[in-house]
């Protein structure tokens, strides 16, 4: 499951069309393994949606990505930046998302400041809602799981105030195949954690037929995962004697 | 083994340094990334060791302090005084019984590029308490990485010059023109660790074979440079006595016992919140997933098989080495 924040409407129109996915809330969009959320301008409408959505986080890991347009001084428009640094130009604040896969597209430091930016000092990209979205995802899912990536909209010659709604969905919308190919590193990522994490096969009918308490059950899934690895996968039949959760744990480190 | 680096990380305050200048060269392709402080991007919560073990990034830095410190009890070749320092973090090689994937959160490698401040610290503590064992390949591979870093070319004249500072270099690599470039050093070890080849197979991911490394200990030998060979950690399968027998010939065909340095055993043994994380990236990995034993906050094989294991390849050995070559026998705890 991916999920993705974009601060406009016209930045979510393309990918909600490419992707098929269907209204499930105010300004959400839910389909197969996706939900893209408009968060609204700004670092602290960005970080308000992801901590909106983070509490239906469950044990699955999930892909966060923030796609949006940015400013660069020189850079040719429509081109897309996969986010390596990302600075709060109000606190000073950094942030590096690790890149554990090829990266789809160049890498860029992203400067999130609070109003349109004019001057174009530096090399950097200036937007507005990754340092809020970036600190609050990390709070959902392991760094590598988390990224930014930016479509060039924007910079000295090309001024922000000619942008057109329809010019921004366009900018996206010639994106879609940078997306897909991040969408496609990320899931593989978290489905390698999520394998790693996954319930062992027996732990849910084990728990049907004793009482584990918190400390007990955690204690049941791990032995099930140990014996799993040891190739001697257990399942409550053999333990149709045992009274008590406390004995079949013992039941099942001794077969270890 | 991931040697082409795709992301630099520069720390601000080393980014004039010339032996940064020199490693970003070497890598033309990557991404330079300036940051504050390397633990910006190191070790931070919320990071994971095995994911970024696919694709670990260069962080160069400075080291401001601690660069020389005192060795853990038991960690040592027969000196008195044993301290260790670490140029590296984290290693380009990926062995499972690894103590750094329990330690750091991160596996992009860290490099202190201020050699000289090391050295630095090397001489003051020589002239506070005289005589003294340097351990380095601690957090890392002493060699593995020698191409980038240079950590050898630039250490050894050093040691050259101080004989009453001995160098352990600690390696599984069979990067050695540092050292067969140049005349050998009497007071630098240069130690090789081993475990037989099975065990290599299951475990060391990226770790050259047992028969190159071999032959690289056997040649610097001949040439004269000081060998010591680290059976550490010693693994339990089922096995092991024909497995670490067959090792024990293998290196001692090409390795001349009598002209050995050092021989140390280790059992393995990882602090218990280390298993714990070790565990939890790699569950599917029957090292941390068969029988153990806990003792003091430490999590190893049960005490017999580790002490099965352990008299029998010190008795093994005792077939080609003598007990004074027999530096360190780390043997485990009697419980
Ligand atoms: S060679 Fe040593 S430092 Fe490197 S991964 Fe293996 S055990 Fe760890």
């Amino acid at each position: 499951m991916t999920r993705i924040v974009c601060a406009l409407p016209a930045e979510a129109r393309p990918i909600v069309a490419h992707l098929g996915l269907e209204p499930a809330g105010p300004r959400l969009y839910r389909g197969d393994g996706v939900e893209l959320i408009v968060s609204g301008v700004g670092p602290a409408r960005a970080r308000a949606a992801v901590e909106r959505a983070a509490p239906a986080e469950g044990r699955e890991p999930r892909a966060w990505i923030n796609v949006g347009i940015a400013g660069h001084r020189d850079a040719e428009i429509g081109s897309p930046r996969l986010a390596y640094k990302i600075v709060d130009a109000a606190s000073g604040r950094a942030w590096y998302p690790p890149a554990t896969f090829a990266p789809p597209c160049p890498g860029a430091e992203v400067r999130t400041v609070l109003d349109v930016e004019r001057a174009f000092a530096g090399d950097e990209l200036f937007e507005m809602e990754a340092a809020g979205f970036y600190p609050a995802a990390l709070r959902c899912a392991s760094a590598e799981l988390v990224q930014v990536l930016k479509i060039v909209s924007d910079g000295r010659v090309e001024r922000a105030e000619r942008l057109s709604a329809a010019g921004v969905s366009e900018l996206i919308e010639g994106n879609l195949p940078v997306l897909e190919a991040l969408r496609r590193e990320l899931d593989a990522l978290a489905a390698e954690l999520a394998a790693r994490t996954a319930v062992p096969d027996g732990f849910d009918d084990f728990l049907k037929c004793w009482h584990f308490t918190v400390t007990q059950s955690r204690q049941l899934e791990r032995l099930l995962r140990r014996l799993a690895t040891l190739g001697r996968p257990a399942g409550p039949r053999g333990f149709d004697g045992a009274k008590s959760a406390a004995a079949v744990l013992a039941g099942l480190r001794g077969r270890i | 083994m991931s040697r082409a680096i795709r992301r630099i990380y520069v720390e601000d305050e080393v980014a004039d340094h010339p032996r940064t200048a020199r490693i970003v060269s070497r890598f033309p392709r990557a991404e330079v990334i300036s940051c504050g402080r390397y633990g910006e991007v190191f070790n931070r919560r919320g990071q994971d060791f095995r994911l970024q073990k696919r694709r670990p990034a260069l962080i160069l830095a400075r080291k401001h302090r601690g660069r020389v410190l005192e060795t853990p009890a038991g960690y040592g070749i027969g000196g008195e005084r044993n301290y260790y320092f670490s140029h590296m973090l984290n290693c380009v090689y990926d062995c499972r019984y690894c103590f750094l994937q329990g330690m750091f959160r991160s596996a992009n490698y860290v490099l202190f590029v201020n050699y000289e401040d090391f050295l630095d610290d090397i001489d003051a503590t020589l002239a506070r308490v005289g005589e003294s064992w340097f351990f380095s390949g601690y957090d890392c591979d002493s060699l593995a990485f020698e191409p980038i870093t240079r950590f050898a070319d630039t250490f050894l004249p050093f040691f050259a010059e101080r004989p009453r500072a001995w160098l352990e270099l600690r390696t599984k690599s069979v990067q050695a023109r540092a050292l067969t470039e140049r005349e050998p050093i009497p007071n630098c070890v240069v130690a090789f660790s081993f475990t037989p080849e099975a065990v290599h197979g299951e475990l060391e991911r990226g770790v050259p074979s047992v028969r190159r490394r071999i032959e690289v200990a056997a040649d610097l030998q001949r040439r004269g440079w000081k060998i010591g060979l680290r059976f550490d950690p010693l693994l339990h399968t089922e096995s092991y006595r024909a497995d670490y027998g067959e090792l024990f010939e293998q290196v001692f065909a090409a390795v001349d016992p009598r002209a050995l340095h050092s021989i140390s055993l280790g059992v393995f043994r990882l602090p218990k919140s280390y298993f714990e994380r070790a565990w939890r990236l790699y569950p599917e990995e029957p090292l941390f997933a068969g029988p153990q034993s806990e003792h003091d906050g430490m999590i190893s094989l049960p005490a017999r098989d580790e002490r099965d294991l352990f008299d029998f390849c010190r008795d093994q050995l005792g077939r080609w080495v003598s007990s004074e070559v027999f530096h360190l026998c780390s043997a485990p705890a009697s419980r």
